[in-house]
């Protein structure tokens, strides 16, 4: 009785989180809308529990503790046109240059033991170009400086050409490892390629852990850009980059409940 | 006693084919009314006397008793499917002449051996322990073990009606089994694990009261499964899988067509597949006179146990000749073949395993649990040390090339996984746990001491070779407190999400540790076990120890609640229902 008392105070402070997906202003094509939607979604562990995610189980599933909880990250790389702009690009020539070196120190923070894998879009379109593996960084560098800028954004199709590459992966680590997909763009969409939707849709499933990475040129307005639900960095820091991407601890070092001391004990 | 049979009985037949069992496979007509049975009593083996001992006369010939089990299919094709030696059989090669005799009474078979009209017994291993204050009375004819045939698997059942849900409810019951049988040594070990469990869970063990039959088979006769449809005060019984499958209706009884309602197999040789020993033992001085003879005919046994599991596959098994002989109808080809698939014999692996004293399903572990039960019951006057060959059975495995077996997967590990998942999900978990301990973990850690653990982590190993049709489930688990803190300080869902997956992670790495570990500990003790058996989960904060409040977890209250919930759940889970876990035996 104690505890349910005690928890529904911590209900009522947090369990129901507002999720604001804000459709991208930053836009090429306007894809309608509008920006100030929000979609509510009840988190909690039992949702989570519920939850099924990936939805497909793997017929040859990993084995060892290693391989199940590997950390798996698929960089998405906008060569699109509007990367040959000149703003936004730093010390760089413009975006596309300064987007392939921010995507060079960022490489320097992935671990060695990490699947990496390169999804890009550019004047042949979007495609996997580096499968998920981990001895593939000389690769996936040369699959970068290969492309070259041009062409439309279809950057939902290339966020959700990495949520099936992730997901195809979960399926053979039993959902378990870490999921994070690492977009490197400025931000401006083709007509009817806003990635509101596919994000939207990871964060509907509470078992879903995929992340999305952003590492953005001078963007403000976007899916990709919502504090709380995307995790943004500016491509113009490149030390900002090198610091890496840090694990979460998932326990508390020490027992400290002195916050939750404050709430009622019974109804 | 005898029992009060009651001839004129009404029966309302319902011709029911069953399946399989270790002991004997029939067509039955299911009684659905009659009188209730009396019970017989079952007296110290020594009191069956007198008994006399005779000098075993030269000879050319053996006289080897078979039973009617699957293991004997083995001795039979040794033996060209013929009772006398058949030229160019396996016995034929190795120069002997034997002649075979389908004994399954044990006390019939403990007279011809005493008079050596037989030197050989052939039975279960708590059915020769059963005789050991005979047998080893005289030098003559104390028993040498020289061979194990098979375990049971999948022939035997203990099944019992509403209100026994675990092992530990059996304190107190009502248990009924054949007089001198072959499940007595599946009784001591289930109820000692029982006995185990209930005193483990703080309760006071009440022994059982053992009820005895004369007959095993079938619910006509005087046998424990009928005297379970019969008499409601028999609360359990030791029965062939073929009348559990009725009894239970093949899940839970429906009460209709002589099944009891609500009943179930509480264990079956399914789980407990390491429990039911069939094997071979010879009069010492037989032996001694006759040793090379009974070398040969070892390893005749193994050459044809390779081939027999070979001929099942291409489908040239002799099965009419194996009905004539161990089920009296050469007409009873299908149950014949049932017969093989609810045993697993060993082989040549298995009999290096079973003459190693230190492995924990050894001939000699398998009669210490056996007569340790045994004396309490006073079905023996003492403990008595039997003796095994002492051979050395890596070397007749020349010209064998079966050195694989134990590598092979018993599981699959998918249908296993989902199988547990379904169980948690259904809270039908606990009811079916034989063993559980917990390991615990410093917070954000998935390494631990090992040798703080030592006397469960040998426990495991054996009850997990005992109960090799078993799952291991290795549960990881993480503590909320974290989790709930950031909540409360409304951090964005992303990272709640994060910090749930993070520990599912770690819940994970940590059940990977334990099972490691175990598996590390096993090797260390040269037993070999099968990993398919283990079902490794991380389960996150979906489960703490200190319960859920609503949608999420509860906040730990104390220091203790907190490290309690950082833990590993390590489960010996008996599977009798989930048939789509295990993969198939005798089939490799």
């Amino acid at each position: 009785m104690r505890h349910h008392s005690r928890w529904r105070g911590a209900r009522r402070l947090g369990a129901t989180l507002p999720i604001s997906l804000l459709l991208a202003a930053c836009g090429d094509g306007g894809d309608g809308g509008d920006p100030a939607e929000q979609v509510r979604t009840t988190d909690s562990v039992r949702g989570a529990a519920a939850a099924v995610w990936p939805a497909e189980t793997a017929t040859t599933a990993e084995a060892g503790q290693a391989s199940l909880t590997r950390t798996n990250l698929v960089a998405v790389l906008d060569m699109s046109s509007s990367m040959l702009a000149l703003d936004c690009a730093g010390e760089y020539d413009n975006r596309s240059e300064a987007a392939r070196a921010a995507l060079q120190a960022w490489l320097e923070s992935v671990p060695a033991d990490s699947n990496l894998g390169l999804i890009a879009f550019d004047g042949g379109g979007v495609s996997l170009r580096v499968p998920l593996g981990t001895g593939n960084r000389d690769a996936f560098m040369d699959q970068v400086h290969r492309t070259r800028p041009g062409g439309v954004t279809p950057l939902n199709e290339a966020v959700a050409l990495g949520q099936a590459t992730l997901e195809a992966q979960a399926a053979r680590q039993r959902g378990y490892g870490e999921y994070r997909i690492v977009v490197i763009t400025d931000g401006r969409h083709s007509a009817g390629s806003d990635p509101v939707a596919t994000i939207e849709g990871i964060f509907a499933n509470l078992a879903n852990p995929i992340e999305i990475h952003t590492i953005g040129f001078c963007i403000t307005a976007s899916a990709l850009n919502q504090p709380g639900v995307t995790h943004y960095r500016s491509a113009n820091n490149p030390e900002d980059l090198r610091l890496g991407l840090e694990s979460a601890l998932p326990e508390a070092a020490a027992f400290d409940i002195t916050q939750f001391a404050d709430q009622g004990d019974e109804p | 006693m005898t029992t009060q049979r009651d001839r004129t009985r009404e029966q309302q037949t319902v011709k029911t084919v069953i399946k399989g069992t270790a002991a004997t496979i029939a067509i039955i007509a299911v009684a659905a009314t009659g009188p209730v049975q009396a019970f017989v009593e079952q007296p110290p083996i020594a009191e069956m006397g007198p008994f006399q001992v005779r000098d075993c006369p030269a000879g050319d010939t053996m006289l080897v008793p078979i039973r009617t089990s699957g293991a004997d299919i083995v001795t039979l094709y040794a033996n060209g499917y013929q009772l006398e030696t058949a030229p160019g059989a396996p016995f034929d090669d190795h120069g002997l002449r034997v002649r075979l005799s389908l004994n399954n009474d044990v006390l019939a078979q403990l007279r011809a051996y005493l008079a050596c009209e037989s030197p050989f017994l052939r039975g279960t291993q708590g059915m020769l322990n059963l005789l050991a204050d005979v047998t080893e009375a005289d030098p003559r004819t104390a028993m040498v073990a020289i061979y194990q045939h098979a375990w049971s698997n999948g022939g035997d059942a203990l099944v019992v009606r509403p209100g026994i849900e675990t092992p530990a409810d059996l304190s107190g019951a009502v248990i009924v089994t054949q007089r001198y049988g072959p499940h007595l040594g599946y009784m001591a070990r289930v109820l000692a694990d029982a006995r185990r469990s209930a005193e483990a869970d703080g309760q006071t063990w009440q022994p059982p009261e053992i009820r005895y039959v004369p007959e095993l088979v079938g619910l006509f006769s005087d046998t424990p499964a009928r005297s379970f449809l019969e008499d409601d005060t028999v609360t359990a019984a030791f029965v062939p899988m073929s009348d559990a499958q009725v009894l239970t209706s093949g899940g839970t009884g429906t009460g209709a067509e002589g099944s009891v309602g609500g009943a179930r197999t509480l264990v079956s040789t399914t789980s407990a597949n390491r429990v039911v020993s069939e094997v071979y033992a010879v009069r010492t001085d037989y032996l001694d006179v006759n040793r090379d003879a009974v070398q040969d005919f070892v390893r005749a046994l193994l050459e044809a146990e390779e081939t027999v599991r070979e001929d099942v596959i291409k489908l040239i098994v002799d099965w009419e000749a194996v009905g004539e002989h161990l089920l009296a109808d050469p007409q009873a080809e299908e149950d014949a073949q049932e017969l093989w698939r609810s045993v697993e014999t060993t082989g040549l692996q298995g009999n290096v395993d079973w003459a190693n004293d230190a492995h924990p399903r050894s001939f000699l572990a398998v009669n210490n649990e056996t007569q340790s039960v045994f004396v309490e019951l006073g079905l023996l006057s003492r403990a008595h040390i039997l003796a095994n060959a002492g051979w050395t059975y890596d070397a007749f495995g020349e010209g064998l090339f079966d050195q694989r077996r134990t590598a092979l997967p018993g599981f699959d590990d998918q249908a296993a996984a989902e199988a547990v998942d379904a169980l948690r999900t259904n809270e039908a978990i606990d009811e079916r746990t034989l063993f559980e301990f917990e390991i615990r973990f410093q917070p954000n850690q998935s390494e631990f001491p090992p040798a703080d653990y030592r006397e469960e982590f040998d426990q495991v190993i054996e009850f997990a070779t005992t109960y090799g049709g078993a799952v291991l489930s290795v549960e990881g688990h993480s503590d909320p407190l974290r989790y709930l803190r950031r909540q409360q300080e409304q951090a964005s869902s992303s990272e709640l999400r994060r910090i749930r997956q993070a520990a599912r992670n770690l819940s994970l790495s940590r059940a990977m540790a334990v099972r490691d570990v175990v598996l590390d500990v096993a090797e260390q003790r040269n037993v070999s076990m099968d990993e398919s058996q283990f079902v490794t989960a991380g389960l996150g904060i979906l489960d703490p120890r200190t319960g859920l409040c609503g949608d999420d977890p509860c906040p730990p209250q104390t220091e203790a609640e907190w490290q309690s919930n950082m833990r590993v759940v390590f489960r010996v889970i008996q599977m009798e229902a989930e048939a789509a876990v295990f993969t198939p035996l005798n089939t490799w």
